[in-house]
């Protein structure tokens, strides 16, 4: 267990139990754009990523008085946003006309296309994000939840706590989970 | 760390060479801040020795940073709509309801749009990620074990820069051959950060935990803004660009937006107002600005290593004492070399692939 935002968090942790209208918003604001993020890179549909990260946050507001945690707020809500991408991904298998759905297509990522660049430049880094996208898509469950997570920046504690594995397993994954990606891909190089 | 190729090396492939699994894991632990106190010190210098690695821990770095930016969501329109779903569920008057009940439930018409599916997908969800609800104690969580003091390193090597977010969500865009330590939860009341290198903070704002760099023999404490500090080994001072908000610079003051402070190894401290703050931080865009001056050649050998991964070798250190006036824009490395050569009156010779400078 990483205890860094610990002390941070607890207070947080106890306002929003306490049903702090304010720390509530607060913690939805800090949180919108990584967990849209990171749903974004399992289902591939803007709309479909920001409503679900609304069920995460709308589920834990419901229940905030009884909120207990056993590891960091991060963790679990990025647990809660990788359990509603999977479950969301089972549904979407079953429905006859998965194929003919426009939303399942690689697209750009949101926001890529909004840094600094020439056209030429947005187009490639465009390109190539779709193409870190398809590869990552080919990778084992396990692996890719690691490596999204890694990609969001969370310490490899709160990945084992998200995913319920050790930190030794998180870090033999993401190394197995990155080789093929490089191989595949070529090389990273050309990223922003 | 063996500097030969490891034995579990495969070579089918010509993007890794000879690089092991063990070698990945490692390379990414650097990369991801999660090196043992010390242990960034022997990673780094092991990355440094050899191109493919260092190759490899910046594309990692570039990689982990290739994942959409979060700049396309509709946050303050989600906030919106939050606020208006709290309204139909204020948080004050929670009822404690048994837990079986709470599947069953139904959701107020109002509240209808947010699909019963995804309520049970999240119902599900909470449940499957030990995130534990109980009737007892609804107003407490349980103690993480061993909440104490924790340290965060982060480091980069010649070539390669980094962007960071640190556990109280200040960003930091660090410059190559830096390493930043941010220490917190000791002290609820402060969040301290050490630096060696060059670095740009954009603080989250927190009134009630002040934020200072500490680096060189200076501390810059930030009061809500965003700047940068400059401190490297070979820096004859510790130099602060402030481009928002006024940071306090230990022995120089306060500093205001577009204020450059500098405060010497001597103890001396300096202040330079309107300064060009766009030339001075376009590193951050990864445009290193090479205008130079009065700046000592130590100084530029360091960020040409840094920077362009030049190895430039001096017989004698006097000379790197010696200030250079000029620019080095748009140069290879090769011209760069040359003409601070020629500026200071040193004769470049190569060697393999590095330069020497020796006096005439």
């Amino acid at each position: 267990v990483k205890p860094e935002r610990v002390d941070r968090e607890t207070e947080q942790v106890d306002r929003i139990i306490a049903g702090d209208e304010a720390a509530f918003t607060a913690l939805f604001r800090e949180y919108h754009p990584t967990l849209c993020s990171f749903v974004y890179a399992r289902v591939r549909s803007a709309a479909v990523a920001e409503e679900l990260v609304m069920d995460v946050f709308l589920w834990l507001w419901r229940n905030h008085s009884r909120l207990r945690l056993t590891g960091t707020l991060r963790s679990y809500l990025f647990a809660s946003a990788e359990h509603a991408a999977a479950d969301h991904l089972r549904r979407r298998r079953v429905e006859a006309n998965l194929a003919s759905d426009v939303e399942t297509k690689v697209r750009p990522l949101p926001g890529v296309a909004a840094q600094r660049g020439t056209p030429a430049d947005d187009a490639e880094r465009a390109e190539l994000a779709s193409a870190i996208a398809r590869a990552v898509d080919t990778l084992p469950d396990r692996c890719r939840a690691i490596f999204l997570l890694w990609q969001q920046h969370l310490a490899y504690s709160e990945i084992a706590q998200a995913l319920g594995i050790s930190v030794k397993t998180v870090e033999a994954q993401l190394a197995r989970a990155v080789r093929p990606l490089r191989t595949k891909l070529g090389n990273f190089r050309r990223l922003p | 760390m063996s500097d030969q190729p490891s034995s579990d090396a495969r070579g089918d492939n010509a993007n890794d060479g000879n690089l092991s699994d063990g070698d990945y894991e490692r390379i990414l632990r650097f990369v991801s801040g999660e090196c043992a106190v010390g242990e960034d010190v022997s990673i780094r210098a092991w990355i440094e020795r050899d191109p493919q690695r260092r190759a490899l821990s910046a594309e990692l770095t570039a990689l982990r940073h290739g994942a959409p930016s979060d700049r396309g969501w509709h946050t303050e329109q989600w906030v919106g709509r939050l606020e208006e779903a709290m309204k139909v569920e204020p948080g004050v008057a929670h009822r404690r309801t048994p837990r079986r009940a709470l599947r069953l439930v139904a959701p107020s018409p109002r509240l209808l749009r947010w699909r019963v599916a995804a309520w049970v997908a999240a119902t599900a969800a909470v449940a499957a990620i030990a995130v534990v609800f109980t009737r007892r104690e609804p107003h407490t969580i349980a103690p993480v074990a061993g909440a104490v003091s924790e340290s965060r390193t982060y480091s980069t090597v010649a070539q390669q820069r980094n962007e960071v977010r640190l556990p109280d969500g200040t960003r930091v865009h660090m410059a190559p051959g830096s390493t930043v330590r941010f220490v917190a939860g000791s002290n609820p009341t402060r969040r301290d950060v050490y630096l060696q290198g060059e670095a740009y903070f954009v603080v989250a704002h927190d009134s009630t935990r002040p934020f200072t760099v500490y680096a060189g023999n200076a501390s810059a404490h930030d009061i809500g803004t965003s700047f940068s500090v400059r401190s490297y080994p070979e820096d004859r001072a510790t130099q602060v660009v402030v481009r928002e908000g006024e940071v306090a610079l230990s022995g120089a003051g306060l500093l205001k937006a577009g204020d450059v402070g500098r405060l010497g190894n001597t103890g001396k401290a300096t202040v330079r107002h309107n300064a060009n703050v766009a030339a001075l931080l376009s590193w951050v865009s990864g445009v290193y600005t090479w205008d130079y001056h009065d700046t000592e050649l130590h100084q530029i050998v360091g960020d040409l290593h840094r920077w362009k991964g030049v190895e430039i070798a001096i017989s004698d250190s006097t000379v790197l004492r010696r200030p250079f006036t000029g620019s080095l824009e748009r140069m290879s490395s090769a011209e760069a070399v040359g003409t601070v050569a020629a500026s200071l009156g040193l004769r470049v010779t190569v060697e393999g692939n590095r330069f020497r400078l020796n006096r005439f």
